[in-house]
């Protein structure tokens, strides 16, 4: 299911003395099953971006197509659960959002919303909470009995249960521990890899895009100002320093060890492998002169 | 669009009204409530209204804000207009049409009543547009501080209102992302029987519930790291400060209410 | 060298659960020292915080701050010493406005006035929030309001700042603010700072570091002692830095480097010395 934005524009309280233009000029194309980053500043856009990827904000000028509805800017479009249930949300610090008193109602949730059979959800909650690396004893607890990253799991299952097409992240990480953050983003990445799934991830941290995803689109002040795949993008460092946002550290290694010996090191340099291999071929080829 | 309920309703400036002592505006907002029942005549309401625009003005406020604090009652006023018009049987008949009969005095009756209810809001509506909610509270604190003697937990209930005053934007802000995180859990918040809307709305209320109790624990916890140890031995930032301003304006609400008093039939 | 916080056999556990939180734990800061204590969430580390401001009561064991020992007559004064900034930038913002939320702490010492203006000025000022005293904190990012908490505990004299992972809700930006101002403070000041966190850019500010795993401290040492580590530390919580896994592949992959490097500077610089030599 792909999802293409059309010159869209969103304005938050449109017509009134508040009025403040959040997007503009976004055009953009999520191919299915690819892993699209976006990347930029508290208050840039991309929330205000990714809440179009489900209706949840509609745009005000411009158009949205996901699959086969598409959303005009301007009318009101009604009937948005079809469109809900493809595009699956997981929100900043989703664990805001359980409220069951079991796991296993919580992550039914969702599903039964979308007309999904309990005894069907059931099973679904029983796969999901796998997915996610909990435990199945779990499912009987309490949501608030679980410890902080627990419940960040269940909430991702609760989303994963809806069994999307798409799957939006809105920085899935946050406040967790170097090993939490590590467990779930290698989860999303399997669950791209095994089941097609198309995900949008929202993210400031330039590590995760550039190690995960194979776009990245660049947000500043409400507009898209660079996407492209991640060595296009990393290859011009100052560019991205300018926006005052950061450089994977790999990235920033490579640009500060070519400017001092003046020479390129044949890598791009995304991953400490890639480095490693870089600095390997260039010091061989070095001492061969 | 949450936003625009409670807060936002102060307009920034700088007038003689936005100068004033918030427990001028407190005291005067008080004693007109009564006063206004003093008029009773035509004398008394022109003086009545002529005191209330004059007010208006001196704060260099947008009429059309006034007027937006008139809409939520707009059919209260509408409806004892027409009750006071249709019912009163007093005085001269001026027409009558089938079983309805309109008199002069019912009109007269309906008109004054309606009156009273405008320039009740309007005072009102005035307090909050030129009174951050701050100051209402710390003219509130001063106001009452009399009552401790009396063991009313003056500076206690100050507190929590200007907690809650701080909180307010925080909690809407909070309803509006779990709103959001629901409705992409294929959760309809406007439509579908009534079940399911208890369900939507327990969906909301639960995790909100559940956010403001931890926000409410660490923010005792800030609190009691940052010495609060109760109203005891508490100096205050925030001074509240009666200029000739104030002691004049409460002069003329004096006034006023003894040539009311004079003119009233 | 003078200790600001003395930590000796404290042991603590939560009402209702089996394990201690902390079992036997010692440790010590100096004045004017930089501490990070790092572990994974649940290895008790937030817990030192809160019994170090005395809102927890250590089941055994003696804690002393800037030689006062904590007890329940000693709390208040114990307070005056530390200051902290806790997680969530909304949930320690007590004002209605940037500067009432400076004047609370301040109000509850029964500063005069006169004084409170001038403390709450300079405390903004030293955090670069000068301009928005006025602002309510709903139109302030979360780097700002981190901002304001620390401008509300300085304006305080404490001796003693801890963070408690007060910059684990920020964005990179906010975060940078924030440590900027903390890193200022120290050096100023003189004050000593604890930070509980897993974010590695603290580790790297810090003198010394512990680490903790299920109520212990595991670890300690200087930032540098603390990395040769390696991946076991990844198992107790804490991501090694870029520089050190690129020093540690390099040096397994026969590069004659002289040790690990903490920042990507010192890394391209030995990278450079060697590749000029060849």
């Amino acid at each position: 299911m792909d999802i293409i934005f059309k010159n869209v524009e969103h304005r938050y309280q449109a017509q009134t003395p508040f009025e403040k233009r959040a997007l503009y000029d976004i055009d953009l194309e999520i191919k299915t099953g690819s892993y699209v980053a976006v990347i930029g500043h508290t208050g840039s856009g991309k929330s205000t971006l990714l809440q179009h990827l489900n209706g949840l904000l509609q745009p005000t000028k411009g158009s949205v197509t996901i699959g086969d509805r598409t959303i005009v800017g301007g009318k009101k479009e009604k009937n948005l659960k079809p469109l809900r249930k493809k595009v699956g949300i997981v929100f900043q610090f989703p664990e805001h959002q359980l409220f069951e008193e079991t796991v296993e109602k919580d992550i039914c949730f969702g599903p039964i919303n979308f007309g999904v059979s309990e005894e069907e959800a059931k099973r679904k909650a029983k796969e999901c909470l796998s997915l996610v690396g909990l435990p199945e004893e779990v499912l009987t607890k309490s949501p608030f009995e679980l410890s902080g990253g627990q419940m960040r799991r269940v909430a991702i299952a609760g989303v994963l249960a809806m069994e999307p097409e798409v799957l939006v992240l809105d920085e899935p990480t946050a406040g967790l521990d170097p090993r939490g953050r590590k467990e779930i983003m290698d989860m999303f990445a399997r669950l791209h890899q095994q089941k097609q799934l198309t995900i949008v991830l929202v993210t400031h941290s330039m590590e995760d895009a550039a190690r995960y995803a194979d776009e990245i689109v660049i947000m500043n002040k409400g507009t898209i100002v660079k996407k492209g795949t991640p060595e296009e993008i990393f290859s011009d460092v100052t560019s991205l320093m300018e926006l005052g946002l950061d450089v994977p550290e790999t990235v920033l290694f490579k640009h500060l060890l070519e400017s001092k010996i003046g020479e390129a090191i044949p890598s791009t340099c995304l991953t400490i492998e890639e480095t490693l291999q870089g600095l390997q071929t260039l010091f061989a080829r070095v001492k061969k002169k | 669009m949450i936003n625009s309920m409670i807060i936002g309703k102060y307009v920034p400036g700088r007038s003689l009204i936005h100068r004033l002592d918030p427990r001028t505006k407190l005291l005067m907002m008080f004693f007109y409530v009564f006063i206004v029942f003093l008029a009773n005549n035509v004398w008394t309401y022109t003086l009545l209204t002529l005191f209330t625009l004059s007010l208006l003005l001196l704060s260099k406020i947008p009429f059309s804000f006034i007027v937006k604090g008139f809409k939520p009652i707009l059919w209260v006023i509408v409806f004892t207009l027409l009750l006071h018009v249709l019912m009163t049987k007093e005085g001269n008949m001026l027409f009558q049409f089938g079983w309805i009969e309109i008199y002069d005095k019912g009109v007269q009756q309906g008109f004054f009543i309606s009156l009273r209810f405008l320039l009740l809001i309007a005072i009102t509506t005035l307090l909050t547009l030129t009174t951050t909610p701050i100051e209402v509270t710390d003219g509130m604190e001063k106001l009452l501080a009399p009552f401790k003697r009396w063991n009313m937990p003056v500076h206690e209930l100050a507190l929590m209102m200007s907690i809650s005053l701080r909180f307010i934007p925080t909690l809407m802000e909070e309803t509006e992302k779990i709103i959001k995180a629901q409705a992409a859990r294929g959760v309809d918040f406007s439509s579908g029987p009534f079940s399911e809307r208890m369900k939507a709305m327990t969906s909301l209320l639960i995790p909100l519930f559940i956010s403001a109790f931890k926000r409410a624990e660490e923010l005792a916890i800030a609190m009691e790291v940052r010495g609060y140890r109760g109203g005891e031995g508490r100096t205050k930032w925030r001074q509240l400060t009666w200029s000739y301003l104030d002691t004049l304006f409460m002069l003329s609400l004096i006034s006023l209410s003894i040539l009311l008093w004079l003119l009233r039939s | 060298m003078e200790i600001a916080v003395r930590v000796q056999d404290v042991s603590f556990q939560y009402a209702n659960q089996s394990d201690y939180a902390l079992k036997n734990v010692s440790f010590h800061v100096r004045t004017g020292e930089w501490l990070t204590i790092v572990g994974h969430n649940g290895s008790g580390k937030s817990t030192i915080a809160k019994l170090l401001t005395g809102l927890l009561q250590a089941e055994k064991g003696r804690i002393e701050i800037c030689g006062i020992p904590l007890n329940e007559e000693t709390i208040w004064k114990v307070r005056e010493q530390i200051g902290i900034v806790f997680q969530n930038p909304d949930n320690q913002f007590v004002g209605t406005t940037v500067q009432d939320d400076v004047a609370f702490g301040l109000e509850n010492r029964g500063v005069p006035r006169e004084e409170m203006t001038e403390r709450i000025n300079e405390a903004l000022k030293k955090v670069n929030m000068e301009s928005f005293l006025e602002h309510e904190p709903h139109r302030l990012s979360g780097g700002q309001k981190q901002r304001v908490a620390i401008a509300s505990v300085i304006a305080l004299r404490p001796r003693i700042i801890i963070l408690d992972e007060a910059t684990s809700m920020l964005d990179p930006r906010g975060k940078k603010e924030v440590l900027a101002v903390i890193e200022q403070l120290q050096k100023e000041r003189q004050i000593t700072v604890i930070s509980i966190t897993h974010d590695l850019d603290e580790v790297a500010k810090a003198d010394r570091v512990i680490v903790m795993n299920k109520g212990m401290v595991v670890e300690e040492g200087t930032p540098e002692q603390i990395f040769a580590h390696g991946e076991k530390l990844e198992e107790l919580g804490l991501d090694l830095p870029f520089a050190v896994k690129l020093s540690k592949r390099l040096k397994d992959a026969g590069f004659p480097l002289t040790g690990d490097h903490l920042t990507v500077e010192g890394l391209v610089n030995e990278l450079w010395t060697l590749y000029l030599k060849m």
